[in-house]
């Protein structure tokens, strides 16, 4: 084995350029604050990584792509996918439902208090459910189903593909990590909303149709989670 | 017994750094690595020759102002958890 | 030869046989079309570039026209063509102009692997550049055109090309892309600049393409050496201020932003940590371009 380059560094080495190190301190401090937050352990090693990618994954549908001038013409007729939170957490909406089929993720049922077909994917208590079935609003059965199946939804974790400092659900919950239908309809407006979109388009579009896979896209999150305008950047690929 | 912990064989390593951060570039995975200074010591240790995490917790120690929080054992193995994963460094039974 | 020595009819007449030709940069571009918009566009927009001799060996052979079949469309659409080839959807044909500045930026990072290119504008004043990395919407254009015309010569506002040996910026300077009400305030500021006409998007508003200064162009030969590395945002209401920045995180930043970081490996790497030894790096926010014209003038290169 090797290592080349500079001489490896000792921990007094000073560069020879201006040392920008205690002025970003605050802002590392932030950075580092933050990803934490997200990941959810304390003081984890944080490395920020920039991974490689085949040349052609840089293409226009990417961050850096050409937002600039950028004639994207109808909808129609969009070079690059990617869709907006609003998209994915309306799954009855005909395209949401297909977009979701091409991501091996699932969006899990509506409460079974509201139709199939609404949009409510909020999660009723154990004991509104255990009331449901006194009252006779819902069948054992119906409940026993639509626990089942709620197990089965993919977590926020699970489409970051790492655990988060998303808290878990309130204790008398059926399930306990929140669903990524959740973090759209409880967590409006947040990094995960963002995060959870950016990683299903990556997840149903890839390298070639959105401009990240959802390996690079997950690596993404992790490089530039906290950092400034990394929710700005992840904006500008919805609805291209 | 602890199992050794060694940089991925074959690795080349190219470093910059700019006062207490360091990066690294793998020539293996094309990838760039922004490390901590703790992080940079143990993977610079592990260059040197395998080692086991208690054996690089104590290697950083030694080499660390000792009125500054070091790193522990259960950092450490997150680290290089870590590095695995990034493809820097294995476990010696690999 | 520039291209303002040729009549209408005279660049009409090449870009619909063999080809007009133009050095953009260090590139030479062919360019071939049927359409009037692009044609008055390049002769609006390129009247200081260089016209080649149509002998000559071109980088670039872009073509925007109409569907080669004999298909109707509902509504005229039009094509970008890279040597004969259309690699994307149509787009409507009162959008050939940006369709073109689109497609010869895609063509260029796609292929000009001798470079390190990254997504970024670059301009210079007395030898030293700024590179200024940016999402789309962070304001990066209409700061760019706003300087040019202040004291600061554009090299590119879109792609800052890196040469792997010397670690210059080289010039690459061509239409400034603006947006939305960016196309006034450039109107207000810089009342000198020349501009195309407005291109309305139906998805994200209006488009409109700054001609580059003219001292810009004949200075094509001229590349320049990064002193700085600026992180611009506009934010409503925000004083002009510059905040350091981490010289490693925007090594990471500028490897991102890169089309071409993975293909140049170690040697990438290498070019981007020696430039940033001898650059400052900053985070820059503002919302008056007066005062960005006034921070800028004051940066000093790094000792």
């Amino acid at each position: 084995m090797t290592t080349q380059g500079t001489q490896p560094p000792s921990s007094d080495q000073k560069s020879s350029a201006s040392d920008n190190a205690s002025s970003s301190a605050k802002e590392k401090g932030v950075h580092a604050s933050r990803r934490k937050l997200i990941t959810g352990l304390a003081a984890t090693p944080v490395i920020m990584t920039l991974a490689s990618r085949p040349a052609l994954a840089r293409n226009f549908c990417s961050i850096s792509g050409w937002g600039s001038v950028h004639p994207s013409g109808r909808p129609d007729d969009q070079l690059c996918n990617g869709r907006s939170p609003g998209f994915w957490r309306t799954y009855w909406s005909g395209p949401s439902e297909s977009a979701w089929k091409q991501t091996p993720f699932y969006q899990g049922p509506t409460n079974p208090f509201s139709s199939k077909h609404s949009d409510d994917y909020s999660i009723p208590t154990l004991g509104q459910l255990s009331t449901a079935v006194i009252d006779g609003i819902l069948t054992q059965a119906e409940v026993d189903t639509y626990i089942a199946d709620l197990t089965t939804a993919d977590s926020f974790d699970n489409l970051m593909g790492t655990p988060t400092a998303l808290p878990d659900n309130p204790i008398d919950m059926p399930i306990q990590r929140p669903t990524i239908m959740q973090v759209f309809w409880e967590h409006e407006g947040s990094d995960a909303f963002h995060y959870a979109a950016s990683l299903l388009n990556a997840a149903a579009w890839g390298e070639t149709g959105y401009g990240y896979s959802l390996a690079q896209m997950r690596t993404l999150i992790a490089t530039r989670d906290g950092t400034a305008g990394f929710i700005a950047d992840l904006e500008g690929l919805y609805d291209r | 017994m602890e199992t050794n912990w060694r940089l991925t064989p074959g690795s080349k390593l190219t470093w910059h750094s700019w006062g207490s951060e360091h990066l690294v570039f793998n020539e293996n995975s094309g990838a760039t690595h922004l490390l901590p200074l703790e992080a940079t010591k143990a993977l610079q240790s592990l260059a040197a020759e395998p080692q086991t995490i208690t054996q690089l917790h104590d290697a950083i120690l030694e080499t660390s102002d000792k009125s500054m929080p070091h790193p522990s054992t259960e950092w450490l193995e997150e680290l290089l958890k870590q590095f695995q994963q990034l493809g820097l460094s294995q476990l010696v039974s690999e | 030869m520039k291209l303002s020595n040729l009549s209408y009819d005279a660049t009409a007449s090449k870009l619909t046989t063999d080809g007009l030709r133009l050095r953009t940069g260090p590139f030479i571009t062919s360019i071939r079309t049927h359409t009037p918009e692009l044609t008055a566009g390049l002769q609006l927009l390129y009247a200081d570039h260089i016209l080649k001799e149509d002998a000559e060996f071109a980088d670039f052979h872009i073509g925007v026209d109409r569907p080669r079949n004999l298909r109707r469309w509902l509504h005229p659409q039009i094509f970008f063509y890279f040597d004969e080839v259309a690699p994307f959807n149509p787009f409507p044909s009162e959008q050939a102009l940006p369709l073109f500045e689109w497609g010869l930026n895609w063509a260029i990072s796609q292929h000009a692997h001798q470079y390190l290119i990254i997504h970024a504008a670059v301009i210079e004043k007395d030898g030293h550049a700024v590179i200024m990395p940016a999402p789309p919407g962070s304001g990066k254009s209409t700061l760019c055109a706003g300087l040019v015309h202040n004291g600061w010569r554009l090299l590119s506002d879109e792609l800052t090309l890196l040469d792997l040996h010397s670690g210059q910026a080289i010039p690459l300077a061509r239409p400034v892309g603006l947006k939305n009400d960016s196309v006034e305030v450039i109107r207000h500021f810089a009342p000198q600049a020349t501009l195309s006409p407005m291109t309305v998007d139906t998805h994200k508003g209006a488009v409109a393409l700054m001609k580059p200064p003219a001292d810009s162009v004949e200075k094509s030969d001229q590349p320049a050496h990064p002193a700085w590395v600026i992180f611009p945002k506009y934010i409503a209401g925000a004083a002009a201020t510059l905040t350091p920045h981490s010289k490693a995180e925007a090594c990471i930043a500028l490897g991102d932003n890169a089309f071409n970081y993975s293909i140049h490996g170690v040697n990438g790497f290498n070019l981007l940590t020696n430039m940033l030894d001898h650059c400052d790096c900053y985070d820059f926010s503002y919302s008056n371009l007066s005062d960005a014209v006034s921070i800028f003038s004051q940066l000093e290169p790094p000792a």
